[in-house]
């Protein structure tokens, strides 16, 4: 399922570290999917996930040297990087605060062929026709990753919205990963 | 918390999912190097998180890739004419390991200065971990002495109840629901030499709040006040007042403090003797 398939995180480390097209070609192939997902899923407008991935591939070329393989996966260092930059993106164009404002009362309540991400209908249209695992989660655990992982909230923010002790958003944090997990077993 | 409290508790996939707060994600940073099995874990949860992205690919539009080799050929040309690939100063990037502080500055150290830090931190982290374990495992030590102390207690109390069950000047009253109660029963053992009275009321619902159960001696249709017995748990026996003749014994739900004269419609058992 992953990406890498026929090349180890090493061998692609090594190639990035040579900083020529093949490697880029490389990355680009293997991984502008999976991170623009991740990106369109944040920002929610495709001229805004355009504008992101930009930026995230860049990031990953200037800083392949401080990739630390000692400290995890260079794929959960990119995933960190495309959605770093597309939280601080939608942050920085003053749409978070509105989108919280939007968002969190009718996420439970709507119905299953949408999305979980949040904001006006209309607004969600670029996320259409996407596949969507998450989405097939218990919609209060599909809500707590969208917060935390999509929407860049703190546990203490997503308690207060929540309305639930922050050791509850922990555990329930770790029970919707793992119907996430029986959720992608099914696919595989 | 052990390991696997800790692992069960969540803190894993918050820091993965990049909600974990500084303090929590210093400690983590600590157990993971000391406990391979908090490791995996980290991994194991990383790894669902990048086959879900996997999973949720969305192309970008093909033009794309063309423009950033363009912007990313650009820049390595401009840099090329000024010293080896250096990384800029200011470039924003998050430490792999702090998935999701947003604007966090990379502060240039040298690498001693980060090496001495980490350790610090390290060395802080896994302290508040150790420190929590050990808070642990003294709570768990004082709950089992208080557990100890009160099943001593209780067997003193048997032992007691046993001698006087043996004693011959020693009778036994047993006390049972009335109609309204017909559930509830109580014991009383009466020394009548010594006049003194003993109640076993462990199979009367705790009182309501403000409520208190009060024994009474009948004696020749008069109530005589027995005492109240005792909020608190924990003695199976209670020592009441002392009584030198009754022909019954009662209890009353009564306000906290007991009452001059019984309230009848509260009436819970009652036994003669």
């Amino acid at each position: 399922m992953s990406p890498i398939t026929h090349l180890s995180e090493e061998t692609l480390i090594s190639l990035l570290q040579k900083r020529d097209r093949r490697a880029f070609n490389y990355l680009y192939d293997s991984y502008s999917g999976a991170l623009y997902g991740v990106v369109i899923r944040i920002v929610l407008h495709k001229n805004y996930a355009d504008e992101v991935i930009q930026d995230v591939f860049v990031k990953i070329w200037n800083n392949i040297e401080q990739f630390d393989k000692q400290k995890g996966r260079v794929y959960t260092w990119m995933l960190n990087i495309a959605r770093n930059a597309a939280i601080d993106y939608i942050k920085s164009k003053g749409v978070k605060n509105e989108q919280k404002n939007q968002s969190l009362p009718d996420v439970v309540n709507r119905s299953e062929s949408s999305n979980y991400a949040v904001t006006e209908p209309q607004e969600k249209t670029d996320l259409i026709g996407l596949q969507d695992v998450i989405n097939k989660l218990k919609p209060e655990w599909r809500k707590l990753i969208d917060l935390a992982y999509y929407q860049g909230y703190t546990q203490k923010e997503i308690a207060e919205e929540l309305d639930l002790p922050i050791g509850t958003v922990k555990t329930r944090v770790r029970a919707a990963l793992l119907q996430l997990k029986v959720v992608l077993n099914e696919y595989q | 918390m052990d390991i696997k409290e800790y692992i069960s508790s969540g803190i894993i996939e918050s820091y993965v999912l990049g909600m974990a707060t500084d303090e929590e994600v210093s400690i983590l940073e600590c157990v993971r190097s000391k406990h391979p099995e908090v490791e995996a874990v980290i991994r194991e949860v990383e790894v669902l998180m990048e086959d879900t992205a996997s999973l949720q690919s969305a192309p970008p539009p093909v033009t794309l890739k063309d423009t950033i080799w363009a912007s990313i050929e650009q820049q390595e040309k401009s840099k090329r004419g000024q010293s080896p690939v250096s990384i800029e100063e200011n470039t924003e990037v998050p430490a792999i390991t702090n998935s999701a502080a947003p604007n966090r500055r990379v502060i240039q150290l040298s690498p001693l200065a980060i090496a001495a830090t980490t350790l610090l931190v390290c060395s802080v982290g896994y302290n508040a971990f150790l420190y929590q374990q050990q808070n642990d495992a003294k709570e768990a030590m004082a709950q089992m002495e208080t557990q100890s102390k009160s099943s001593e207690l209780l067997l003193a109390d048997a032992y007691q109840s046993l001698d006087m069950l043996q004693n011959p000047a020693v009778s036994m009253i047993s006390l049972a629901g009335v109609e309204s109660n017909p559930q509830l029963s109580a014991l009383v053992l009466w020394n009548k030499q010594e006049s003194k009275v003993y109640l076993m009321a462990d199979k009367l619902p705790s009182a309501p709040a403000g409520k208190q159960y009060q024994l009474w001696a009948l004696l020749d249709g008069q109530p005589i006040d027995a005492g109240v017995v005792p909020l608190e748990k924990g003695e199976l026996m209670h020592t009441m007042k002392s009584i030198n003749d009754a022909q019954a014994f009662a209890i009353t739900l009564e306000n906290k403090g007991g009452s001059p004269s019984p309230t009848l419609a509260d009436l819970r058992v009652i036994g003669e003797i």
